[in-house]
C-alpha cells in the first residue's frame, strides 16, 4: 500500500467529499465526521497489527483520564506514555530500546501528533468536566483523528475542537469565498509538489557535492548552499501542507489554526517560532516550558528566575528536537536550538540593559540591525535544520574518517 | 491570497485551472517529494 | 476572602512582580493590558500567586491564566477548598 499522503487520490476525494458531508447540520454531523476520519485512518494503517496498536494507543488516553487525578498518577501515566512513544517510534539511541524486538509496524501514521492531543486531553480533563464542556467518545476520536490534522498537524487543543465543531453561527459562503479557499488549497500543493521539491532536490544536489571536494572551503561553501536549499524545502513543504490543510478544513466549516505567519521576517530565533510551526511552539510552551519553568522556580530557581527561564527554554527546546525524528541527529538539531534560544533570551536581556525597554524598541527598528538579524536568524535555522532529514552525523563522522 | 482577490473572476478560474493542471502533472508525474510527516 | 480583598492582594502581587507600583487590575484585565506580560513573567506571577495565597494551579489552569476576572475566581475556588 503506497504511503497515504494529501497527494493521494483518497485524500483527494475527501477535500471535496467532506465539505459536501458536512453541510448536514443535523445530530449524525459528528458520526459522519467520524466514519470520514476513521475510514481514512484505516487506509493508512499498513497492517492489522498497526491498526491494533493504533486503535489501543488512542483508546487509552480517553479511557483512563478520569482515573488520573489522583496525586501522582498523571506523572505515572506521562512516563509511561513517553517510554512506549519511544518503543512505538524505535528510538535506536536510547540504550534500552535495543534490547526490544521491534516492526516497522508497529509505527502509524501520525503517532507522533497523537501524542500531543492525547496529553493535552489528559491534562485539561479535569478542567473541561469543571467547566461543562462536551466529552465524549465520538468528539475525542474526532479530535484525535480528524484526517486534516491526522498527517503532521497543526497541534489542537480539544476544547477549541469542540468549541468549534459545534458552533452554531457559520454561514455559507459567497462564491468569491469558495474561489479564495480553493487558491489556499491549490497554492499549498503547488508548495509542495512543486517549490518544495525543486529546493529537496537542490539540496540533495548541494549535499553530494559536499564529500566530493578536496578544498574545505569549498565543502563549506557547498554546505552553507544545501543548508539554505534544505530550509527553503522545510518551509515550502510543510507550510504548503498546512496550507492545505486549514484551507480543506476551511471549506468543510471547521477552523484549524494557523502554523505559520511568514517566518522568513523573524528577527530572532524566538520570533522566529512564534512563527514557524506556531502550533507547537505553543504546545511545548504551555506544556513543558511553563511546568519546568514553575518547578524551577519553586524550587531550585526560586531568586533566579532569569536563570530558571533560561533553563526551562534550553530543555524545552532539546525535547522538541528530540520529538522531531529518532536518531542522533535529531538531539544534535535540539541542542542547537535550545542554545540559540538561550543566546537569542540573553540577547534581549542584554540590549534592554544597555538601551532601556524604549531605547531597544528603536534600536530594533533601525534597519541595518533589521537585515543583519533576519540574515543571522535565516542562516542559524538552516545550519540547524542541516540536522533535519539528512544524517548529518553519519556524513560528519565520515568526512572526518576519510580526513585522518 | 494578496493578489488573488483583486482579480475578476474569470482570472481567478482561469489560474485555479492552471494551478490544478500543474499540480496534477507535478503529482502524477511523480514529483518524488515526499511530505515531511515526523517519523516517516 | 471576598473577591474585593482577594483583587487587591492579587494588584500587589502583580506590582511585586512587573516591578511597578501604578500597576492597577480589574476583572477585564488580560495580558495584552500590562506591559512586559510574558511567559516569562506569566510564570513568575503565578508561583508568586501561589505563594501569596497558598496554593497551587494544575498545568491546565496555569495555561488559562490570562484574564485576571478568571484569576481572581479561580483563587477563590481554591481558597473555598482549602
Amino acid at each position: 500500500m503506497p504511503e497515504f499522503s494529501i497527494g493521494s487520490y483518497i485524500f483527494g476525494g475527501l477535500l471535496i467529499i467532506s465539505p459536501l458531508l458536512l453541510i448536514w447540520k443535523g445530530r449524525q454531523r459528528p458520526v459522519i465526521f467520524f466514519l470520514l476520519n476513521l475510514f481514512t485512518f484505516i487506509i493508512s494503517c499498513k497492517s492489522s497489527i498497526t491498526l491494533a496498536i493504533a486503535v489501543i494507543w488512542v483508546l487509552l488516553p480517553y479511557f483512563l483520564a478520569p482515573f488520573l487525578n489522583k496525586k501522582g498518577a498523571k506523572p505515572l501515566f506521562f512516563t509511561l506514555l513517553g517510554l512506549i512513544y519511544i518503543y512505538l517510534m524505535n528510538y535506536a539511541w536510547v540504550p534500552f530500546i535495543r534490547l526490544l524486538p521491534w516492526n516497522p509496524l508497529f509505527k502509524f501514521i501520525g503517532l507522533s501528533y497523537f501524542l500531543f492531543r492525547e496529553i493535552d486531553f489528559v491534562l485539561q480533563y479535569e478542567g473541561l468536566r469543571e467547566a461543562g464542556v462536551r466529552i465524549s467518545l465520538i468528539d475525542y476520536l474526532n479530535y484525535m483523528l480528524s484526517f486534516y490534522t491526522l498527517l503532521a498537524g497543526p497541534i489542537i487543543r480539544y476544547e477549541a475542537f469542540v468549541e468549534d465543531f459545534y458552533r452554531e453561527d457559520r454561514a455559507y459562503f459567497s462564491g468569491n469565498e469558495l474561489l479564495s479557499k480553493l487558491q489556499r488549497i491549490l497554492w499549498g500543493y503547488l508548495k509542495v509538489y512543486v517549490f518544495s521539491a525543486l529546493f529537496n532536490n537542490g539540496g540533495d544536489y548541494w549535499f553530494e557535492r559536499i564529500s566530493e571536494t578536496d578544498a574545505v572551503w569549498k565543502a563549506v561553501l557547498y554546505f552553507l548552499l544545501f543548508s539554505f536549499f534544505n530550509s527553503a524545502f522545510i518551509y515550502f513543504n510543510f507550510s504548503g501542507y498546512c496550507d492545505v490543510v486549514i484551507g480543506g478544513a476551511d471549506l468543510a466549516g471547521l477552523s484549524v489554526k494557523e502554523n505559520f505567519n511568514k517566518p522568513y521576517l523573524a528577527h530572532s530565533l524566538t520570533e522566529f517560532w512564534n512563527r514557524h510551526h506556531i502550533s507547537l511552539s505553543e504546545w511545548i510552551r504551555d506544556y513543558i516550558y511553563s511546568p519546568v519553568f514553575k518547578a524551577l522556580l519553586s524550587g531550585p530557581c526560586r531568586k533566579k528566575a532569569f536563570l530558571g527561564q533560561c533553563v526551562a527554554l534550553f530543555a524545552t527546546f532539546l525535547i522538541a528536537g528530540i520529538w522531531h525524528g529518532t536518531t542522533v541527529n535529531y538531539v544534535i538539531y535540539g541542542f542547537l536550538q535550545g542554545l540559540g534560544m538561550v543566546f537569542s533570551t540573553v540577547r534581549k536581556k542584554r540590549l534592554i540593559k544597555k538601551f532601556g525597554k524604549k531605547g531597544y524598541r528603536e534600536y530594533e527598528k533601525r534597519k541595518l540591525v533589521g537585515i543583519m538579524e533576519n540574515v543571522a536568524v535565516w542562516t542559524f535555522i538552516s545550519l540547524s535544520f542541516a540536522f533535519v532529514g539528512y544524517d548529518l552525523v553519519g556524513a560528519l563522522g565520515f568526512l572526518v574518517i576519510r580526513g585522518v | 491570497m494578496f493578489f488573488f482577490d483583486k482579480l475578476p473572476v474569470a482570472l481567478k478560474l482561469l489560474l485555479l485551472s492552471l494551478e490544478l493542471a500543474i499540480v496534477l502533472y507535478a503529482v502524477f508525474q511523480g514529483s518524488t517529494t515526499t511530505v515531511l510527516y515526523q517519523g516517516f | 476572602m471576598d473577591l474585593e480583598e482577594i483583587r487587591k492582594k492579587l494588584e500587589n502581587v502583580f506590582q511585586t512582580v512587573f516591578d511597578d507600583e501604578e500597576i492597577e487590575i480589574g476583572d477585564a484585565t488580560t495580558a495584552d493590558d500590562i506591559d512586559g506580560w510574558d511567559s516569562l513573567t506569566h510564570v513568575q506571577l503565578i508561583v508568586a500567586v501561589e505563594e501569596a495565597f497558598n496554593c497551587k494551579f494544575s498545568v491546565a489552569e496555569t495555561i488559562k491564566l490570562k484574564n485576571v476576572g478568571e484569576f481572581i475566581r479561580l483563587i477563590e475556588r481554591k481558597a473555598a477548598n482549602a
